[in-house]
């Protein structure tokens, strides 16, 4: 391989570097290929032979406050069938007769969904029950394509519909609490990536990895079952009776803010609920949140609070009433038009005298009517955590287009709105020694990221203690100072207002129309529970005091008894030595 | 007789002969080649038992999540109130009589702890010398 005399041939040497170079060449190709653009091109191979599918995570429980489940998740299957393995119309016919009674449909639907589909998948069924989705899968026919998937179930039924809301086909929360806590009812999906074959299925002992799926958590809602059932049930009732448009009904425990119970009509109800129809998105809400409404005479146990917080009057101060008021070219009256001459500051809730609450208002004056308003927690959301929430309507005195007429018609709850929620939770505050509470409806979020637990929250002290007090004991002798007034309840001494409104419209009133309503809350000396009541337009009867307080009396007695709170007037029976 | 009078040669024993190492070679291999054919059917057999087992597990939590729906169906009030009045025949409470009883309420139900963090850690595999440092690699 030598030249003559022992010397490399040139040649030699140009052939020899000649092929080193081209070595060197080589391997620093693959080098750059296998080295610096691995990731590049192990994921084109992967994908070549590798499919990912997205594993669904089971999505939290709704729970109510003793732990019972108002809506869950059951394992289910989503079936499709490959269109292309499915070309024999013969075959598709005799497969679709033993699939027809498993997923519920007719053959023909089946035949005809096929034959509808020229290309891609045909989707033979959403949220199949696991075992019968198993049962079709052991079937072994051609084409089909089962994808564990997971579907909602509600164990209570229609209870509290609008307050749960529901998800839609892709697992995501559109409405209720289903939306407003998705994020924690969700989870996370995880990937599964396994071999697949030339026509993209699984082969049966390829390799499979991927992350696994972390499902949601539970939510603890401070709602009861119980009361959620016989605040519907009643509500229902009430509508029927009354021939009315629609209601609302909320319980809550005045000492922490806690919603025991929330209910409003029109709404929709989840055995009825079929997204793939057109459906009135206004019955998604719930409405005792996300609608507001003037309070009408409820308002003035609020201007009285003010007033006796003030120190202008006390519950035996008085006043003469003439009948009405004149404000600049405006007249106000009594609502039933009376005269009553003078009457004391008790005497004038529970007559529930509109010249009385413009006389307070004009004791209070303007900027502090306003700001105690504010205080009770009016024209700004309550932050119960419900989503939707309306923050209502104040429009005090240093706003454009404000006359001091206004000041007096809001003194009785006309010219402000209010959510239900908003009205309980500032007369809540007179029930809880002068706090305001923030309404809550979720207690604790138990997840895989740990426990997450609400407490109740002060929101300010709306009312000294003593005046919360005063206005309680006045409160009270609107109920129970009244002969037969229909919110009275045997055992248990009771604080209400009722209220009794003209329905807004735009542009004015309806003068024929009437929001009839009624708060209240028992035991007078430690309330545990106060209640709103509101129904809509009720055509029989116009007065809150007739339609609205008669609810409170038939639901508050069981409602009390059910949550272990002792009676006022304690009647013990004998027992048997 | 001639063959006797021959010295006595002694047989020559060559310990690295070629031959020998040719067959130890081959043996060598054959060895290897059955113990990888002996892995490969060990890893299939267990990727099937894994997948089994997956399978299995999937339909038990399915089973659970199915029977904790019908325990809740169970105890659903429509139900309670059906078998109260349906098949015990009771009736509305109307009038009610307060014990004054000295003894504690029963403790409240709790919250199923399906999620709760003690319960949800679980035993990670460890990761062996040999795995980190090939995940040194930038190839790997």
């Amino acid at each position: 391989m030598s030249g003559r005399g022992g010397r490399v041939s040139w040649r030699l040497i140009v052939l020899a570097l000649i092929f080193t170079s081209g070595a060197i060449g080589l391997v620093g190709r693959l080098a750059y290929l296998q080295i610096v653009h691995h990731h590049y091109y192990a994921l084109e191979a992967a994908q070549e032979h590798l499919s990912r599918q997205t594993v669904r995570p089971t999505r939290g429980a709704i729970l109510d406050r003793n732990g019972y489940p108002l809506a869950t998740t059951l394992d289910a299957y989503d079936l499709y069938i490959e269109r292309h393995a499915w070309k024999d119309m013969a075959s598709v016919r005799q497969w679709a007769e033993t699939l027809a009674p498993l997923v519920g449909k007719s053959v023909d639907d089946i035949v005809a969904g096929i034959a509808a589909e020229p290309d891609g998948d045909y989707t033979l069924a959403l949220g199949l029950d696991y075992d019968r989705g198993q049962s079709i899968i052991d079937l072994g026919l051609p084409g089909l394509k089962a994808v564990p998937s997971t579907r909602r179930f509600y164990p209570e039924g229609d209870l509290a519909s609008a307050l749960l809301g529901f998800t839609g086909h892709d697992h995501v929360g559109l409405a209720g609490l289903e939306a407003d806590f998705q994020e924690d009812l969700a989870g996370t999906p995880g990937d599964l990536y396994f071999e697949r074959d030339s026509l993209g299925n699984p082969i049966p002992l390829g390799s499979q990895r991927g992350q696994p799926a972390v499902p949601g958590g539970d939510i603890r809602l401070t709602i009861d079952r119980y009361i959620q059932r016989l605040v519907e049930e009643e509500l229902d009732r009430q509508i029927e009776k009354h021939s009315a448009s629609g209601g609302a009904i909320i319980v809550m425990d005045p000492r922490t803010g806690a919603i025991l119970a929330i209910a409003s009509r029109p709404s929709f109800q989840l055995s009825h609920l079929d997204l793939s129809k057109e459906v009135d998105p206004s019955l998604f809400r719930n409405r005792a949140v996300t609608d507001v409404y003037e309070p009408g005479s409820v308002m003035k146990v609020i201007t009285m609070s003010a007033a006796v917080d003030l120190g202008l009057v006390n519950p035996d101060s008085t006043y003469y009433d003439a009948g009405y008021v004149t404000i600049g070219e405006s007249t106000i009256n009594n609502w039933d038009y009376s005269t009553n001459g003078t009457q004391t500051a008790t005497q004038l809730l529970q007559k529930s005298l509109n010249t009385g609450a413009v006389w307070l208002s004009g004791l209070i004056g303007a900027e502090n009517f306003y700001s105690y308003l504010r205080r009770f927690g009016f024209g700004e959301p309550t932050n119960s955590g419900l989503g939707g929430e309306a923050e209502g309507l104040v429009r005090s005195s240093d706003e454009e287009g404000w006359y001091p007429v206004d000041l007096a018609t809001n003194s009785f709850g006309q010219g402000v709105a209010a959510t239900p929620l908003q009205l309980i939770t500032a007369v809540a505050a007179i029930a809880n020694g002068g706090k305001l509470m923030r309404p809550y409806i979720v207690q604790e979020v138990s997840g895989p990221q740990g426990r997450r637990v609400y407490e109740p929250v002060v929101v300010r002290q709306a009312i000294s203690e003593a005046t919360a007090r005063t206005v309680a004991q006045m409160m009270n002798q609107v109920v129970e100072g009244v002969p037969y007034h229909l919110a009275q309840i045997p055992r248990y001494h009771v604080a209400g207002k009722t209220g009794t409104t003209i329905v807004s419209i735009p542009g004015g009133y309806d003068l024929n129309s009437t929001i009839a309503s009624f708060v209240g809350f028992a035991p007078l000396e430690d309330p545990q529970m106060i209640m709103l009541v509101k129904i809509d337009q009720p055509q029989d009867d116009p007065l809150g005091g007739r339609v609205a307080a008669p609810v409170f009396g038939a639901l508050a007695p069981t409602i009390l008894s059910y949550l272990n709170v002792k009676p006022d007037a304690l009647e013990l029976a004998q027992q048997e030595p | 007789m001639s063959a006797i009078d021959r010295p006595f040669s002694r047989p020559s024993f060559r310990l690295w002969s070629l031959q020998r190492i040719l067959a130890l070679t081959f043996g060598a291999v054959a060895l290897l080649g059955l113990l990888q054919v002996i892995q490969t059917s060990d890893a299939t057999s267990t990727s099937y038992t894994i997948r089994h087992l997956e399978q299995e597990r999937q339909d038990w939590s399915a089973q659970v999540h199915s029977l904790e729906a019908e325990v809740a169906t169970l105890t659903s009030l429509e139900r309670v109130e059906r078998e109260a009045r349906g098949r015990l025949g009771m009736v509305p409470a109307e009038n009610v009589l307060y014990l004054d009883v000295d003894v504690p309420p029963p403790q409240q139900q709790l919250l199923p702890r399906r999620f709760s963090t003690s319960e949800a850690s679980v035993n990670e595999p460890g990761t062996s010398w040999w795995q980190a440092l090939l995940k040194l690699l930038p190839f790997y």
